[in-house]
């Protein structure tokens, strides 16, 4: 599989002194689902800016297909989808249609591939017949579905999620699984920042836990065991993690 | 949800809801013809016509999938208390003058029906529709500017196929489609912002509805950083998704239903 991002001794310290990233290296390659995880303030959310372009590193480099990143802001426009946590944010168009329109047309995307390219993208979405619906009027779950539709209608090869289960429901919650399933079967790269990690871990083909701005464990999921979960602030995302379930 | 679509309702008088009718199949610029005709019309024309047009515009409301009472009431509260201001202390000694009451209501209803062809006009027409054929317009004069000083290569060549990315240029200025959009998106979220601000200080004791000039500016101050957070967000996301001036618009074309449109207008506007 051929690399994405690589990121070189990446650090990030704040004005006041604060340390965001403490000297990270790490590499994603295409069709990989990783689960960054975390305890608020862990620094996943700054990482993946950083992967961007939104932030510059205070050390370290981040290479994107090779290349430093700061060369290659378009294509990563293009390539990379991010989806906020604040859906709100990202939904600007007056209707369902014109947001899914706002990507594809900054990419010059025109007439009948430009149709094409909505038309894909609400499907996959499962929002088919909103399309004159104003954004403001869909639930919490619809507007999360409308926000990944908008980077999915760009045909990304990479989409980054901030937190897509904050605020959901469950069946908003299912939902949402369903499209990430069906994303990655089709080859695109997934990177989920989450400390809800039960809804997710089962279908990602990589963890990454992050504590105070460090990597404390990148690997297999099935291969982190429960102290290091619970070290992270993290729930155990096994029947055992959950002794309040009924049996 | 019905809660939220009916604050979004009161609060967003310009949102697109076509619903059955059938004018979203009208272009946006034969509409918006009319528009001008008609409050033209309604500010001139005589009692008899006026009536006519206002019960036309209201058959033509009901077709809308819900009738937006919130700020047809306004305009209610409006036209009372213009009537009034008017009619109050005539200054013969009498409390309020009857006799201005008649032309009082054919103003009232002159407001109300612009109030209501300019609703069925925001509610059938995608405003960012104006707005792109505003930036198509400037686009084919910028053209026209650039073919005059060909010889000027500090201009930059507009090429759609890969247009120039340059985040936090003024080539925005060359969008003013993009503007409207945004504004008109700010617009019911700055009211929502306002009502949930509102509603925190309630909860937490601090009533808007007493006067207090102190509680008004703590107010405001939350409802700026607010919307200055808001917009830094959309901004954020904007770039994200690689937003250009130069991005492609889609513009509907002109059929003979809508050169109809423009006759009628034209008519309208002459009477």
């Amino acid at each position: 599989m051929a690399e994405l991002f690589r990121a070189l001794s990446l650090s990030h310290i704040f004005p006041d002194g604060v340390t965001g990233i403490d000297s990270i290296s790490l590499s994603i390659e295409e069709g990989e689902f990783l689960l960054v995880a975390g305890r608020n303030g862990a620094g996943k959310s700054l990482l993946m800016r950083h992967f961007v372009g939104l932030s510059k590193p205070s050390a370290g480099e981040i290479l994107y297909r090779g290349m430093p990143i700061a060369s290659q802001i378009p294509l990563i426009r293009r390539e990379v989808g991010y989806v906020f946590q604040d859906t709100e944010a990202q939904v600007f168009g007056l209707t369902v249609e014109e947001d899914l329109a706002f990507g594809p047309a900054n990419l010059c995307i025109k007439g009948l591939k430009l149709d094409a390219a909505i038309k894909e993208a609400l499907a996959k979405a499962h929002l088919e017949g909103m399309e004159n619906r104003s954004p403001g009027t869909l639930s919490g779950g619809e507007k999360r579905r409308l926000a990944i539709a908008g980077v999915l209608a760009m045909r990304p090869r990479c989409i980054i999620l901030d937190e897509p289960f904050a605020n959901l429901d469950f069946p908003s919650v299912q939902e949402i699984i369903e499209l990430f399933s069906a994303l990655n079967a089709e080859g695109k790269t997934l990177i989920v920042l989450t400390h809800e990690i039960e809804k997710v871990f089962s279908l990602s083909s990589r963890l990454l836990i992050l504590d105070q701005g460090r990597i404390v464990f990148d690997g297999l999921p099935k291969k982190a065991t429960r102290e290091l979960f619970l070290q992270s602030g993290l729930v155990y995302p096994y029947r055992e993690g959950y002794p309040w379930l009924i049996e | 949800m019905a809660n939220r679509i009916a604050v979004e309702s009161v609060t967003n008088p310009f949102a697109f809801e076509p619903g059955e009718s059938s004018l979203v199949m009208f272009h946006p610029l034969a509409k918006l013809a009319f528009l001008i005709a008609a409050t033209s019309s309604a500010m001139h024309a005589p009692l008899g016509f006026l009536v006519a047009l206002f019960a036309t515009g209201i058959l033509l409301l009901s077709k809308l999938p819900r009738a937006t009472a919130g700020p047809f009431f306004s305009v209610i509260i409006l036209i009372l208390f213009a009537a009034l201001v008017k009619g109050i202390f005539p200054g013969d000694g009498r409390l309020f003058n009857l006799a201005t009451l008649p032309g009082s209501a054919v103003y009232g209803l002159r407001l109300l029906s612009i109030y209501v062809y300019s609703r069925l006009f925001y509610a059938t027409t995608r405003v960012s529709e104006i707005g792109d054929w505003m930036t198509a317009g400037l686009r084919s004069l910028r053209k026209i500017a650039l073919r005059k000083d060909a010889k000027d290569k500090t201009l930059p060549k507009f090429d759609p196929e890969s247009p120039p990315y340059r985040p936090g240029s003024l080539d925005i200025f060359l969008d003013p489609g993009m503007f409207i959009s945004l504004i008109l998106l700010f617009l019911p979220r700055i009211f929502n912002m306002y009502r949930r601000v509102a509603e925190a200080a309630e909860v937490r004791g601090l009533s808007i509805s007493k006067k207090n000039f102190r509680r008004a500016l703590l107010m405001l101050e939350q409802l700026i950083s607010m919307s200055l957070l808001q917009s830094w967000k959309i901004s954020l996301a904007m770039e994200l998704r690689s937003y250009s001036p130069y991005r492609s618009i889609k513009l509907s074309k002109f059929k003979k239903l809508d050169w109809i449109l423009v006759g009628i207008s034209a008519i309208l506007f002459l009477f």
